[in-house]
């Protein structure tokens, strides 16, 4: 509401000093003015507002416009008439703009520019004059053709001259009064200063006029440096301001008699100064829109080039602050670009290397002199990286040590081809040291354990063995004896001699078999994997442990599948993760009484290319929530365990692929089961 | 044949060991009977006629211990001749407290079994015969 009612105080007051100042501007005796600002404001108006309120731009004037004119002594019909075909004029401009023009109220583009002199400055006025002249002639009785001719070259030099003015000062004007700094005040009212004196020098008003040069036409001419310079400094709201100057002082010029055409009669005088000032206005409002509109481009350009450079230094610093080694590759394997850490890693490898490894060395020669040099594997490295390049492959890992010195250093290289037309590969190259010593160390620190473990074990085994072993080299003793007995007897029986010495090779074998058992256990070895069936290793196992749990009155059930379990795993470590869950199941049931003491040993194909060991106890079970716990190292719930037994189990089924774990045994107990891959099922 | 025949009885769960201690004392003319566990020997009864009992230590189910402790509670003093994997002196003097006559480590030369067992059943001679009072030794 606020700004409904601002709009038409504004547009009110805008046209009756429009009118007034129009009145002003009048050559006695013709009619007309020079120029009728309140024309040109009801079309500012026009463009300024959207089309829906319109009617109060229309409505906010009409008042106004019986005021102004009224004082005149003119036929109110006239008036009113006028009024009709001021706002003609005013809807055909405004309409035409915003018909073909984005932006109505904008005239920074030679386009936007050319729009309003088209459809606001000649075809608007064109239009609206025969209906002016039509409403005059009846009044006047005055020639149509020269009505229409001085309104339609007043019309179109007050839509030139006005309008951009007056859209400019609404728009950009109180901004400008605000923000503008003072040197382009300072500027601004220096021109202005320079107009009124050339303009004043130029149309006679300061002295009788220049007669330096020919016609008395030339003089003009030495108004364009100033209006070019407003248009350049100051587009085309400043352009058409400085036109404006020019007008008033011109009309001021002739209406006092004096100026370049003030031999003219008063109607010609002013013909021929709006002619002027017209044919002046169009070019140079068009220049105007062109400056701002190159101006714009620059500093869009600028504002683009700035962005990227800004996004070119982020890159470059992102690639700088990584601290793997990136390097890039054209086509052929050649270094384009690398980033700071790889030319400090470069540097560091010593000046040979570094050579083929800076911008502009071939990186995948550098790991052709490296096959040829005997690195191990260099050569797959470079076929692979040319496999990149040639598009064979999306990308490529590798691992390798490099020796500088004395140290030793890993890296993980990583080449990944680059996704674009000309083809390429990023390379980024991670100082694994670290990552790897800590491998190197789990591992190691893994088969120490393991062999501790084999040892602690051993300990624990020692009696039954003992037991193991006395049982056979008892009966071979008995055996034996018995049979010299038999031979003192003198009618020896032969049949039962030779069951004496088979029952006596039968012991023998068996107590080789218990030492061959306990040597494969006792052999530190590095993992060797191999075809192997789950069923025997099961079935080893349980006998290694048949006298412990006899002391321990344990029975241990044996479920084995019909068909091998064959998975490719190392014996020794698959014997130790049997071994020692048979040990906690036994264990488990040492406290139990009153249960069925009794373990079940199951080993299953299953039909997903997997084998499924379990074990199942019957003992107290384990608490709820800690099954997840069981297998982190040192986590125990033996008074005397060390909590490393189960972490060691899963470390070797996961390192044979496979996973381990434990739940309620359904019958009491718990159970303990692991699955592995089936023998030539695919691993990932 | 030198001897009256003599019943010997060996509980072993080693077949093999059972088979040998079977034909070694059969040669030296025992009369000789073999059990694989002390379940199948207390469901034997009878065991006034025995004179001698040769118990492994370690069995499955009831161990050798538990067997001279059952015929001890039954009131029969069988001279029980022990064999062992184990040195194990805590379990040899339960073992003996309970009345066993030896003690004797696996392996052993047969002539240290033999005379054990000799000695063993001159102490069964000696004895009184055992007053059946009609009590069963055998776990119930």
């Amino acid at each position: 509401m606020r700004k409904t009612t601002a709009t038409a105080v504004l547009v009110a007051l805008g046209y009756y000093a429009g009118a007034n100042i129009g009145f002003v501007l009048r050559f006695p005796p013709s009619t007309p003015s020079f120029v009728w600002p309140p024309n040109a404001i009801l079309t500012a108006a026009l463009l300024l507002v959207p089309p829906r309120r319109w009617w109060i731009c229309l409505l906010a004037a009409f008042p106004v416009h019986l005021a102004a004119e009224l004082q005149v002594s003119w036929p109110s019909s006239l008036v009113l008439a006028l009024f009709v075909t001021n706002c003609s004029e005013a809807l055909i401009a405004a309409g035409g703009v915003r018909w073909l023009s984005g932006a109505p109220a904008r005239f920074d583009t030679l386009r936007r520019m050319a729009v309003f002199i088209v459809a606001a400055g000649l075809v608007a006025p064109f239009l609206s004059s025969f209906l002016d002249a039509a409403v005059v002639t009846v009044v006047h009785e005055e020639s149509y053709a020269s009505v229409w001719r001085t309104r339609f070259f007043s019309n179109v030099l007050t839509q030139l001259l006005l309008v951009p003015a007056i859209v400019m000062c609404a728009t950009a004007g109180p901004a400008w009064l605000r923000g503008a700094p003072r040197a382009r005040r300072a500027e601004a009212a220096l021109l202005a200063a320079a107009l009124v004196l050339v303009a004043g020098w130029v149309f006679g008003l300061v002295t009788a006029g220049p007669t330096i040069l020919g016609g008395p036409a030339t003089p003009v001419v030495f108004l364009l440096p100033i209006i070019l310079l407003a248009a350049v400094r100051f587009g085309p709201g400043g352009t058409s301001l400085c036109l404006l100057g020019t007008s008033f002082v011109a009309i001021v010029a002739a209406a006092h008699g004096r100026g370049p055409f003030a031999n003219l009669p008063p109607a010609a005088t002013v013909l021929t100064l709006q002619t002027l000032l017209i044919v002046l206005a169009i070019p140079i409002l068009c220049l105007a829109a062109v400056l701002v509109e190159h101006r714009h481009a620059r500093a869009m350009l600028g504002e683009r080039v700035g962005a990227l450079h800004a996004s070119e230094a982020l890159k470059s610093a992102i690639l700088g602050s990584l601290n793997t080694s990136v390097a890039v590759l054209d086509r052929d394997g050649r270094i384009i670009d690398v980033n700071a850490n790889w030319g400090r890693v470069a540097a560091e490898r010593g000046a040979s290397l570094s050579a083929g490894l800076g911008v502009g060395g071939s990186f995948l020669e550098t790991w052709r002199q490296a096959a040829g040099g005997g690195m191990p594997k260099a050569d797959e490295a470079a076929a692979s990286i040319l496999g990149v390049l040639r598009g064979a492959r999306q990308d490529f890992a590798f691992e390798y040590p490099c020796h500088n010195g004395a140290a030793e250093r890993w890296f993980a290289m990583f080449v990944v081809r680059l996704d674009r037309p000309e083809g390429g590969a990023v390379v980024a190259c991670a100082d694994i040291t670290a990552r790897k010593a800590a491998e190197l160390d789990l591992e190691r620190s893994r088969q120490e354990i393991t062999h501790d473990m084999r040892v602690f074990m051993m300990g624990e085994l020692t009696a039954s063995l003992a037991h193991e072993l006395n049982q056979p080299l008892t009966g071979i003793l008995t055996n034996a004896g018995a049979g010299l007995r038999f031979l003192d007897v003198a009618a020896a029986d032969v049949g039962e001699l030779q069951a004496i010495l088979s029952d006596i090779v039968d012991d023998g074998k068996r107590a080789g078999e218990v030492i061959q058992r306990m040597r494969d256990f006792l052999r530190k070895s590095q993992p060797q994997r191999a075809a192997l069936d789950l069923n025997v290793v099961v079935q080893e196992v349980v006998q290694m442990l048949t006298s412990d749990a006899i002391i321990r009155n344990v029975s241990i059930t044996v479920d084995l599948d019909d068909q091998p379990v064959v998975v490719c795993a190392d014996r020794v470590q698959l014997q130790q993760v049997v071994l020692n869950l048979l040990l906690n199941a036994i264990e488990a049931m040492a406290e139990s009484t009153g249960r069925e003491r009794t373990i079940v040993v199951r080993a299953r194909n299953t039909e997903v290319q997997t084998v499924h060991v379990a074990v199942e106890d019957r003992g107290m079970g384990v608490r709820a929530g800690t099954y997840d716990m069981l297998f982190e190292p040192f986590f125990t719930t033996k008074p005397t365990g060390m909590g490393m037994g189960l972490a060691i189990c899963r470390s070797i089924i996961e390192a044979h692929d496979g996973v381990i774990w434990a739940q309620d045994n359904p019958s009491g107990g718990a159970a303990f089961h692991f699955a592995l891959p089936a023998f030539g099922a695919a691993t990932t | 044949m030198t001897e009256p025949s003599v019943s010997v009885v060996i509980v072993d769960d080693d077949l093999a060991v059972r088979r040998g201690l079977t034909r070694l004392l059969k040669v030296s003319g025992y009369d000789v009977e073999a059990f694989a566990s002390g379940r199948a020997f207390l469901e034997r009864g009878d065991y006034g006629r025995v004179t001698c009992l040769l118990l492994d230590v370690r069995m499955p189910g009831q161990s050798g211990l538990d067997v001279q402790r059952l015929l001890v509670g039954a009131g029969y003093d069988i001279p029980i001749i022990f064999i062992t994997g184990h040195g194990d002196s805590a379990m040899a003097a339960q073992a003996l407290n309970g009345g066993a006559v030896e003690f004797i480590t696996k392996p052993f030369d047969d002539t240290i079994l033999l005379d054990a067992v000799r000695r063993a059943v001159v102490r069964g001679r000696q004895l009184p015969l055992p007053q059946t009072d009609g009590r069963d030794p055998s776990p119930s």
